[in-house]
């Protein structure tokens, strides 16, 4: 009886052992899902949450690639959350934050951090806070900013005889530039970006327009300033200035010297920087002539989807280690984004030789006072970029003239509003 | 042996033996049953039920995520008699499987008769060559098309440019970009039709053409009459697969390449349910398209198979 006693009691005792390994090593798993792709800030992502899951030991966070720019993400996430599944946190455009607000059900970012948001909140440039901000609640942490810029080609400027070192600082401008290359070299004079709709955001803006009306509930996508920057757009096109093609097509042209000027985001200029035959130089976004400038953000901010609390503690502590000075230091450098911390480009621990080192990133950082939220659609924010996204096609093709393409897109997001 | 035994022992006997009878009958009614027990639950929790779920949806407004769908009644049905994207993807779907017919069928079927006439190594390496796109994946095929359609810089504008002419914007032009993509697919899957047509046609006896040629009849005759006939097998079930797959094939090379535009000009029926239904996220619209293509399939299916069936001969 005494064996046997002695064997319960080793068994118990090691059960016991085990259970309490098992505590203490019990760990919380997280997903981040996040939108860059091997050469625009995926191994800066991969680098970051490696840090992160080696300097603490309560949680393991993975990084998840989701295809399709912010598109593809949001999908992603619908499935996700549709599966009861939804990451810990993951990367939302600014322009679908009232999307992302009012279908997933995220926790708004300050109840998440609880004591600890106002001591992040700080080190930030307030107005680029603003852009993780709706009707007054903070829904995520901003975190990669951008802003559309000009990548042109000094080897190709120099060919049609335009001074490389002084890019143009207007549409009007970029339009003489480019019909000066097309005419002198015979290459395509510009390209501006294809993949969403944030171009037709810049003309509308720069003209001094806005999609929705003063009380962010109906669309206005037919107003004058709407169809002119369209207008505008459609005759580079069909002067034959800018190609008809997708990113796919146009950015390695530009990068083989096929293109004159490129029009999107400073994220790029990684690629474009390592990519290119020749030295990419980079000019600001140009507004257009006599009227004030805007430059609309691109980017996302860290929004928390998790359930759980102890995986929104964890999402929390991942959104900490990335919005740290160290982490955007690190990210800015692998991506080509711009700070959203205030003051780290001062600082020589972080950013202090920033422009030393990337030059490129100058023009992103000098039209940071012209820098103003996207607006955000009332509902059904994809569709409605789908509709505007085929308007812009049929504008750009000729198939309709501006003013009718904008106008059948009215009347098509009216229906979806309803 | 005394009778009583004999009686005692027969008498029981025969009741188990009646019973194990039934039994054995029962068990040989029902044996079939439980055998499909386990692929009729994979085929009811994957195919059916979702069928059934997708006609149910087609009568709602729903995002996916949102706790409440709205009843619509036929809105989305109504919604599709009007809709551009869905008729231009329809006539899509159908070019298409005209197209495909034309070059994954035709064409091979012609090509393997021609590749068979070579003798030796040639004919290896014609075999190797025609197949080998059908191992690459879809999705690096259509990167591979991607380079090769670059208006600015692809190949085919290069080829047009040392002749004097323009690149063509295939991928962005409403007229070319359905072709483009079917290009691709065709590209993609004419290897396997054209090795199928292969070993169809090296399984027919080789005596009965000699026989026939012996008899006087020339190469198209002994084509018509002999070769012809014993490959409709071959070539029933290439049809079969071909055009059941085309819409699918299509999805790839639509989402890498045009993503159904411009303006929805390459859209087509397998990329148009995704595109609604998990980019835009009108679950009840897609699933009022998924529900009119399968009724439309489902017709065309039974009419085809009958048509072709007709004409086939099987072997004795």
């Amino acid at each position: 009886m005494r064996i046997r006693g002695r064997w319960i009691v080793a068994v118990l005792g090691i059960l016991a052992a085990t259970l309490a390994g098992g505590m203490a090593t019990a760990q919380t798993k997280i997903e981040y899902y996040h939108i860059n792709t091997s050469t625009f800030g995926g191994p800066t992502v991969a680098k970051l949450v490696k840090e992160f899951n080696e300097k603490q030991k309560l949680c393991v966070a993975s990084d998840k690639f989701q295809a399709g720019a912010y598109g593809g993400l949001t999908t992603a996430l619908q499935v996700a959350a549709a599966a009861g599944r939804p990451p810990a946190i993951a990367q939302i455009s600014y322009r679908l934050l009232r999307y992302a607000s009012e279908t997933f059900g995220p926790t708004p970012i300050d109840r998440v951090a609880a004591g600890e948001f106002q001591a992040v909140a700080d080190t930030y440039h307030p107005s680029v806070l603003k852009l993780g901000q709706l009707k007054g609640m903070y829904w995520g942490m901003p975190y990669a900013l951008s802003s559309p810029v000009m990548y042109y080609n000094p080897d190709l400027f120099k060919a049609a005889g335009l001074d490389p070192n002084a890019p143009p600082k207007t549409w009007e401008d970029v339009v003489r530039a480019a019909r000066t290359i097309k005419d002198k070299t015979g290459k395509f004079g510009l390209y501006i970006q294809m993949d969403d709709t944030w171009p037709m955001t810049w003309f509308l803006y720069g003209l001094g327009g806005q999609w929705l009306s003063e009380d962010g509930e109906r669309a206005q996508v037919n107003t004058p300033k709407a169809i002119k920057g369209m207008e505008f757009w459609a005759s580079l096109v069909k002067d034959g200035l800018h190609p008809m093609a997708k990113n796919d097509e146009a950015f390695p042209s530009f990068q083989a010297s096929n293109v004159g000027m490129v029009f999107t985001t400073i994220a790029r200029r990684n690629l474009f920087e390592t990519g290119s035959k020749f030295p990419v130089k980079v000019g600001e976004l140009p507004g257009f002539a006599g009227l004030p400038r805007k430059v609309p953000a691109g980017g996302n901010v860290l929004m928390a989807f998790a359930k759980d609390s102890q995986e929104r503690a964890c999402g929390w502590a991942l959104i900490k280690h990335l919005v740290s000075p160290q982490g955007i230091t690190e990210w800015v450098k692998g991506t080509g984004y711009i700070s959203s911390l205030k003051d780290l480009d001062k600082d020589p621990r972080y950013l202090g030789n920033l422009f030393a080192e990337l030059p490129n990133m100058r023009p992103a950082y000098a039209q940071l006072p012209y820098v103003v939220p996207e607006e955000n659609w009332p509902k059904k924010g994809l569709q409605i970029e789908q509709i505007l996204i085929e308007a812009r096609d049929a504008i750009l093709l000729g198939q309709v003239d501006a003013k009718t393409g904008m106008d059948r897109a009215q009347a098509k997001i009216e229906q979806a509003m309803r | 042996m005394p009778k009583g035994v004999t009686g005692l022992s027969a008498g029981p006997t025969r009741p188990v033996l009646r019973s194990r009878d039934a039994g054995g009958r029962g068990w040989a009614v029902l044996a079939p049953y439980v055998y499909l027990v386990p692929a009729a639950v994979v085929l009811a929790a994957f195919v059916y039920w979702p069928l059934i779920e997708t006609v149910n949806l087609s009568f709602y407004e729903w995002n996916l995520v949102s706790p409440s769908k709205r009843f619509v009644g036929f809105a989305n049905y109504r919604e599709l008699l009007t809709s551009q994207a869905f008729w231009t993807s329809v006539v899509n779907t159908i070019l298409a499987i005209l197209a495909m017919s034309l070059a994954t069928i035709a064409a091979p079927l012609a090509v393997a008769v021609a590749a068979l006439r070579v003798q030796g190594v040639v004919r290896l390496i014609y075999r190797a060559v025609i197949f080998s796109p059908t191992v690459v994946s879809m999705a690096i095929a259509s990167l591979i098309w991607l380079w090769i359609y670059n208006p600015i810089q692809g190949l085919i504008a290069h080829l047009v440019r040392l002749v004097g002419g323009q690149g063509f914007a295939w991928l962005t032009d409403p007229q070319l970009a359905i072709w483009a993509i079917i290009l691709v697919t065709a590209w993609k899957t004419f290897g396997y039709n054209f090795v199928i047509f292969v070993a169809g046609l090296l399984s027919i006896p080789r005596e009965l053409m000699d026989a026939a040629r012996i008899d006087g009849a020339g190469e198209w005759h002994t084509f018509r009459h002999v070769t012809w006939p014993l490959l409709t097998p071959t070539t029933l079930f290439v049809v079969l697969t071909t055009l059941m797959l085309a819409p699918q094939y299509l999805f790839i090379p639509t989402q890498i390449l045009t993503q159904g535009g411009p303006n929805q000009a390459s859209n087509n029926l397998g990329y148009i349910i995704w595109e609604q239904g998990f980019e835009v996220f009108r679950v009840g619209n897609a699933s009022a398209i998924a529900v009119a293509i399968f009724v439309g399939f489902l017709a065309f299916s039974v009419m085809h198979f009958r048509l072709l069936e007709r004409g086939v001969h099987y072997e004795a």
